[in-house]
């Protein structure tokens, strides 16, 4: 069952970050347009609470996020070869 | 689109070099295309709406100056229900998704 809702919350985080990636790109050559400027703001408010929630109950997506706590933990994670990345 | 190229060619200049141009008019091409809507105030949405439905004829390729690349204004609209929607068709905008015809030289 938490495996399903790890499963679950990575997907979203992947889906909403291309999302913004997407968003970004729009927002390069239209950097005054208030509808995307909202969208924006929601959309990365989601990816980010998603990321922050993810590393809090599995661990760090990425090494900026690692919390040192008298070890490394960013190597106990799945390495892309082993699925993931 | 790279914005900048875009402002170069409003205006009354129409990215003619060359007085005796056959591209010339009395009204400039590019004047056509996106007016002097390229201000501060291009976010509201009739002027983007505008801008868009003037962009869209595309029947007179040959009032443009050649080797000038020109790219339909996008407007922020038609978005795909959600992350995962836009994620499996490659782009959030439904406009962009497109049916790709490239192909190798084989």
């Amino acid at each position: 069952m938490d495996g399903n809702n790890r499963e679950k919350l990575y997907a979203f985080i992947t889906a909403s970050s291309f999302v913004c990636d997407d968003l970004r790109l729009f927002l390069d050559t239209h950097p005054t347009d208030r509808a995307a400027l909202e969208y924006w703001d929601r959309a990365s408010q989601a990816r980010n609470e998603a990321v922050m929630e993810y590393t809090k109950c599995y661990g760090p997506i990425n090494s900026y996020h690692v919390e040192n706590d008298c070890k490394w933990a960013w190597v106990e994670e799945p390495w892309p070869w082993e699925g993931r990345c | 689109m790279d914005r900048r190229m875009y402002r170069g060619n409003m205006g009354n200049n129409c990215g003619c070099s060359r007085n005796n141009s056959q591209f010339r008019h009395s009204e400039p091409v590019c004047e056509d295309v996106c007016g002097n809507h390229i201000r501060e105030d291009m976010c509201e949405k009739h002027v983007c709406e505008d801008m868009c439905d003037k962009s869209r004829h595309d029947g007179d390729f040959d009032r443009f100056p050649i080797a000038m690349c020109y790219v339909p204004w996008q407007c922020f609209r038609d978005l795909y229900e959600n992350e995962f929607a836009a994620l499996a068709n490659g782009t959030l905008f439904k406009e962009l998704d497109l049916k790709w015809y490239g192909r190798g030289c084989k």
